[in-house]
């Protein structure tokens, strides 16, 4: 759908304003189009890495599902990030966004980073807001997996 | 586990009926099982729904959901047949509008945005799009009788009830389930 309102959008929406007010139920942002047509950093990173962080978030049965990795160089920034995600244009649009976001970024300013923020940037229709929240997780679990993977006696301690 | 003996009741109940013969043809396959099922293990359902909101089957999450929309969409038509919305159309230039289509319910406020509550049937969740406050999930809880957020655990109606007061600045109240 989203592909073929791409398509849509280059050939009529562009031309006049009043269709573009007219449309803003289907009406996505152009970065987001942008994000969906040429995802940034989709890929896999190695798992078994200890600076490596993992996630997978959401689930099969609703539809979207988000594998996002960030791996941190010693000085504990992210120097890389990369996602993999089956879903809709909105959560491969923010996901591609969050690995975007992430680089450079030491753990605690990876968490600042809030669904709102993904939201407003990729100007996201009131019910694909949930897809910012994906990501976020996404984000979330895989600097907290990353945190466990440095730290792994002080969770044998804790266990 | 649990899924496995409900089957085996199910089946082996529906071969008996089959069986002896007394399935009525305009019953489908699913209505006998179903209706078998709840007969004979309803205590257990009884019990489970109360300890574990998670183990509410998918038809009694359907109906919670759909009481709960009906309620919100309730007490909003009431509202907008009495015009009680006219200052915030005055002030915003633009309508509030109400629709529910595919059991998800849009709350259009005007120039603020549109609240969007809708469900996730497989993780039997109650989803919120809020326009001040961003995306919300939340679970069924038994104990509260009401939706709890998967982040903060608040209520969903109080949630609800709070920022439509803060965009249409008057005291909305939904009636419980």
């Amino acid at each position: 759908m989203l592909r073929q309102f791409a398509r849509y959008s280059r050939t009529h929406l562009n031309q006049t304003n009043y269709l573009i007010s007219n449309q803003t139920r289907t009406k996505y942002g152009e970065t987001l189009i942008d994000h969906y047509k040429n995802p940034r950093n989709v890929g896999s990173l190695d798992k078994g890495d200890k600076n490596v962080g993992s996630a997978i978030v959401g689930a099969p049965a609703c539809g979207d599902v988000m594998k996002f990795q960030v791996q941190f160089d010693d000085n504990g920034r992210v120097v890389d990030a990369k996602f993999k995600t089956f879903g809709c244009g909105s959560a491969i649009a923010s996901s591609s966004v969050a690995t975007e976001w992430v680089k450079g970024k030491t753990a605690e300013e990876c968490l600042s980073i809030t669904n709102n923020d993904i939201a407003q940037h990729l100007a996201l229709p009131p019910v694909k807001k949930h897809c910012s929240l994906l990501a976020e997780s996404a984000i979330r679990e895989s600097v907290s997996n990353y945190k466990a993977k440095q730290a792994p006696h002080m969770m044998k301690a804790e266990n | 586990m649990i899924g496995g003996r409900h089957l085996r009741v199910g089946w082996s109940a529906f071969n008996t009926l089959a069986v002896v013969g007394r399935c009525p043809t305009n019953i489908s396959i699913r209505t006998p099982l179903r209706s078998v099922f709840t007969r004979t293990s309803n205590q257990n359902i009884i019990r489970s729904y109360s300890k574990h909101e998670d183990r509410i089957s998918q038809s009694q999450y359907l109906q919670l959901f759909h009481s709960t929309t009906d309620s919100i969409s309730e007490v909003l038509d009431h509202m907008m047949d009495n015009d009680e919305f006219s200052d915030f159309i005055e002030q915003s230039k633009e309508d509030v509008d109400m629709e529910v289509s595919d059991g998800v319910l849009n709350i259009k406020a005007g120039d603020v945005g549109t609240f969007v509550i809708s469900r996730q049937t497989p993780t039997k969740q109650l989803w919120l799009s809020s326009p001040i406050s961003g995306p919300w999930h939340y679970t069924f809880n038994a104990d509260s009788k009401d939706w709890v957020c998967t982040k903060d655990k608040e209520n969903f109606m109080d949630r609800l009830e709070r920022e439509l007061k803060q965009v249409f600045g008057k005291d909305i109240k939904f009636e419980r389930l």
